[in-house]
């Protein structure tokens, strides 16, 4: 009963954000503003698809793949701060998720959803993700420049998010086209 | 397994589906080449008369390019939203070409590119 989920959605999702971190690092690691603070984030576009299909499953994969990244690759935080911006990295999309049922008129199915909704939810994630997490920093007293730093996570989570979503665009339309022959 | 396990993953799937639609619209450039473009730009011309063109007439409105190739650019410019084809009301064999929300668009963005460059 608990374990369907974790294997089927948890497990994959961690393993693709993980992953996500990584090449993020590894493509725009030379973009940095400071440590950790870079102009695209990857990792942003699967939290919005993690969270938009499976909810409350996805965010905890996502957590639990930020987790184990910092786990293994340590963090320019100290570890309460890095454990709690994990942590909000898979809990602001939920947030993000119950704003956008209320205010951009999706439904639970997305059946609704167009592309320019979309477009509108993505930004609404990429907003409250970065707000939430650059408060966190203040808070922990690890943002030096506030308002700086919530321009560039705002822009590297909707940077991310478009160039994740137009990947998927991308791949679909690739698969229609081998399929065609 | 459990009817309501059956229907969680049921709407994860519907949810999968309705994500990957709206996925595949969302907004792009229509990457037109030089034939494709001189093409729109010829049946502009007379649209803004305010004449009907039929597919057979904009086949042959270009005289540098065969009638095959303006067949085949027509059915990409189609592929791409830029023109539509509708039926006459009389004679169901014969269609026009008409323009779509994205060939307005289109035009209204170079117009806009225009004044931009005159005004610079």
């Amino acid at each position: 009963m608990f374990f369907r989920p974790i294997a089927l959605v948890v497990v994959p999702t961690a393993l693709l954000y993980a992953a996500l971190l990584v090449l993020n690092d590894y493509l725009f690691g030379s973009l940095w503003f400071s440590p950790g603070e870079t102009w695209v984030f990857l990792p942003s576009g699967l939290r919005l698809i993690a969270i938009l299909l499976f909810v409350e499953w996805g965010a905890l994969g996502i957590i639990v793949g930020s987790l184990s990244v910092l786990g293994v690759q340590g963090s320019e935080h100290d570890s309460l701060t890095a454990i709690g911006a994990a942590l909000i990295s898979g809990l602001a999309p939920l947030v993000a998720r119950r704003v956008c049922l209320e205010l951009a008129q999706i439904d639970l199915q997305l059946k609704s959803l167009t592309a320019t909704g979309l477009l509108r939810v993505a930004l609404i994630f990429s907003s409250l993700g970065a707000v939430l997490q650059q408060c966190w920093f203040a808070w922990s007293g690890s943002a030096e420049h506030f308002f700086m730093q919530l321009l560039i996570a705002l822009t590297a989570n909707m940077v991310g998010a478009l160039l994740v979503l137009y990947a998927c665009k991308l791949v679909l339309q690739f698969s229609a086209y081998l399929r065609k022959g | 397994m459990t009817k309501s396990k059956a229907a969680n993953f049921s709407q994860m799937y519907t949810k999968y589906l309705n994500l990957v639609r709206t996925i595949k619209a969302l907004p792009t450039f229509p990457d037109l080449d030089a034939v494709e473009a001189r093409m729109l730009n010829t049946f502009a011309a007379n649209w803004h008369e305010d004449k009907q063109i039929t597919v057979l007439e904009a086949m042959v409105m270009l005289p540098e390019i065969s009638t095959t190739t303006a067949h085949r650019r027509l059915k990409m410019l189609r592929k791409k939203g830029m023109i539509d084809l509708n039926l006459d009301s009389h004679d169901n064999r014969v269609k026009y070409v008409v323009p779509t929300k994205a060939t307005h668009q289109y035009f209204a963005q170079l117009g806009q590119c225009m004044e931009k460059a005159q005004l610079a």
